[in-house]
């Protein structure tokens, strides 16, 4: 069944053009890619071991993706046995009425959220507020687009597209709200300090915790969770009551298969060995320990089953590492928001389209890909990226999803250059065709779909004679010995 | 002559110094019981200055017999908690200038130290308090990430909460600059230790 993604329906060239003029957005983008990229290249390096983890965490990831349902009941088996709650939610609709039952069932009125990709999937945080409760995203990125009322714009770095001057006036107008002094200066380590003395209000206050989970093990039915900031730290720790919300394409069978994935996401997102926190939750506080009272766990499918089976069943191992956005150079130039969903850069492309059935995303595979591949070369678990893409592009033209006029222009051209004559009588056409925009030599512009083609760049002219006709004039006189 | 064991041991401490200090880090060394307090005092002087202020500690029962509430004091602690599950700790960790806490194991090649909470040890104080110092035994120095998780699942099954710390908190969230201390502590240090011999029984006081 095909799951649901919330959708900004806006089309893809206005998408597309807002990031494209969004020089701040562009600015930290850029340089945050780029250390990402470099710093992956780094860890790597003089450190073996973790190649061969890596290949083994692949294999972990495609053994778990092939015993989906039967891990499922394990894990659910094994969370129970330790004194939690388990949950299934097929659809978006499902998880989020299941969440909310049992907060409104605690009667929770404050929960605080560490990042989790799958919750803004579900766009959890409204339905909660629709109920009546106050959510807090406690990620200082998230934090930021939350007071903007925005959405993230690069899964490491939420709010790539805000500078400091904003966030700043941002804060300022919270302060008020929360009868705290404002953030001393705006640089960013004033607003950070302000960020943690606010937020902390927040954690100590709240009755519900919600994560997502970077990984779940079936054997010793652990969610994992990995951050920087240690803010999924609090999350787990201080509520009464936590709820991991995990997608199925989270579960790996073994605490071993959890030993070779650990790093992957920190070595290939952000290259580092380890992030600053990793967060192993394995059940509710023992009699006098620490952590939540009540531990759930509600595994959400939403469409991710429906690729099993199938060509794409790779890409339910991706562990949203980052490192195929910060290589690719549409993501980097566009940003986020121009993908018009939660998922963004390559794997954005493919899953997007993927998950909804086409609903959401069907434009990405044609337009946000250059077929550079580089998606394919970074991607540590080793997903056909590229691959897709150009599967997805077929199956459209299959489905009949792609646009009139480019059918028509593919059609034309396709029929043309399918037999050597008509090859040849193309080129005789562009020659005469030409005429018409050739300046100084250059061919300028043409009609159609090409047209975008030209806005930005020149094309020398088509040749007065072609290689072929030449060799047809020139063979046997000479021309080679 | 070293003996086998103690030198790979030594290896082991140099590799986490290296990563342990690439992430800010603070590292210190007692090879013997009678530097304790003067390492402690060091490490609190690097760490928080002269300031003064709360302290939440627990530390692991091969050193549990050392006198660190007067030590604590000494360096600076205007009141010293030790943890227990009481429902104050929480508004005590919140209010602490640091938290001591002991530790698991830890890994040499990427510079975690693991703690794992139950009944007597909890994770608060390595969370609330903007700096934190972990006691790590050298004898439970690991090479590998993967060494350490696999003396986890023990006979008694799971714990509920481990964690593995790797540095400070940070983040890069606001254009890009890297700023340590967003919700969990900014200052971190870590006094590897050796085998205990015998204290005077003065410094024990
Ligand atoms: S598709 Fe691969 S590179 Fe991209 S986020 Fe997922 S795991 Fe990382």
């Amino acid at each position: 069944m095909a799951g649901h993604l919330p959708a900004d329906i806006r089309p893809w060239n206005v998408r597309r053009d807002n990031g494209l003029t969004n020089a701040i957005m562009r600015e930290t983008l850029a340089s945050g890619t780029r250390r990402f990229s470099e710093g992956k290249r780094q860890v790597f390096q003089g450190y073996e071991s973790q190649e061969a983890a890596r290949q083994a965490g692949v294999q972990a990831k495609r053994r778990a993706v092939a015993h989906l349902d039967e891990l499922l009941e394990r894990a659910q088996a094994t969370i129970q046995a330790q004194g939690g709650t388990t949950h299934v939610a097929a659809t978006a609709g499902e998880a989020r009425a299941i969440v909310r039952e049992i907060a409104q069932n605690a009667g929770v009125r404050l929960v605080v959220k560490s990042k989790s990709m799958l919750t803004e999937e579900l766009e959890l945080n409204k339905e909660l507020a629709a109920s009546g409760m106050r959510v807090i995203e406690t990620d200082l990125g998230e934090y930021i687009i939350q007071l903007a009322r925005e959405t993230p714009s690069h899964i490491l770095a939420p709010a790539a597209h805000k500078n400091r001057a904003q966030i700043r006036a941002l804060f300022e107008v919270d302060a008020q709200q929360a009868h705290l002094p404002p953030p001393a200066d705006d640089d960013a380590r004033s607003l950070t300090q302000f960020a943690r003395a606010r937020l902390r209000q927040e954690f100590l206050a709240a009755d519900m915790g919600i994560t997502g989970g970077n990984f779940c093990v079936v054997e010793t039915g652990t969610v994992a969770l990995i951050t920087n900031e240690g803010n999924a730290d609090w999350v787990t720790s201080v509520p009464r009551l936590l709820v991991c919300v995990v997608g199925i394409e989270k579960l790996v069978e073994t605490w071993e298969d959890l030993t070779h994935l650990i790093q992957q996401p920190a070595m290939n997102g952000i290259g580092q060995r380890l992030s600053s926190y990793t967060t192993l939750i394995s059940g509710p506080r023992s009699q006098f320990g620490e952590g939540p009272e009540e531990f759930h766990v509600v595994f959400v499918d939403n469409g991710r089953r429906s690729l099993v089976g199938t060509p794409y069943e790779d890409v339910l191992s991706c562990i949203r590492c980052g490192a195929c956005l910060n290589v690719c150079p549409v993501f980097r130039q566009v940003g986020g928001h121009a993908y018009g969903s939660v998922y963004s850069g390559p794997i954005g492309v493919v899953e997007t389209p993927l998950l909804t059935d086409f609903e959401v995303g069907a434009e990405l595979p044609s337009v946000a890909c250059t077929v550079c591949h580089a998606c394919g070369e970074a991607c540590p678990m080793d997903i056909d990226l590229p691959g897709h893409i150009l599967r997805l592009r077929q199956e459209k033209v299959r489905r009949h999803l792609t646009a009139r006029s480019a059918n028509w222009s593919y059609g034309m051209w396709s029929g043309a250059w399918a037999t050597p004559a008509g090859y040849r009588r193309s080129l005789r056409l562009a020659r005469l065709a030409q005429k018409i925009y050739l300046r100084r030599g250059w061919l300028r512009n043409a009609p159609g779909l090409a047209h975008g083609w030209f806005i930005t760049r020149d094309m020398p002219k088509v040749a007065d004679i072609t290689f072929h006709e030449w060799w047809a004039q020139n063979r046997g006189t000479g021309a080679h010995d | 002559m070293t003996k086998p064991w103690a030198a790979s041991q030594e290896r082991l401490v140099q590799m986490f110094e290296v990563h342990w200090r690439e992430h800010g880090g603070e590292l210190f060394r007692v090879r013997e019981e009678q530097s304790w307090p003067h390492v402690l005092n060091q490490a609190w002087t690097t760490l928080l200055g002269d300031q003064g202020g709360s302290v939440v500690y627990w530390v692991n029962a091969d050193v549990a017999h050392l006198n660190w509430e007067n030590w604590l004091r000494r360096c600076g602690a205007q009141a010293v908690y030790g943890w227990d599950a009481a429902d104050d700790m929480r508004s005590r960790c919140a209010q602490a200038v640091l938290g001591l806490t002991g530790s698991q194991w830890a890994v040499a090649e990427t510079g975690s130290v693991a703690l794992i909470a139950d009944a007597d040890r909890g994770l608060l104080p390595s969370v609330m308090p903007p700096a934190h110092i972990m006691l790590v035994s050298t004898q439970h120095l690991v090479e590998t990430v993967q060494e350490g998780l696999q003396q986890i699942p023990g006979s008694h099954g799971m714990p509920p909460l481990i964690k593995l710390v790797t540095g400070p908190s940070m983040t890069a969230d606001i254009e890009g600059t890297l700023v340590v201390g967003v919700h969990g502590p900014g200052r971190v240090a870590v006094i590897l230790y050796d085998t205990v011999g015998t204290l005077g029984a003065d410094e024990l006081r």
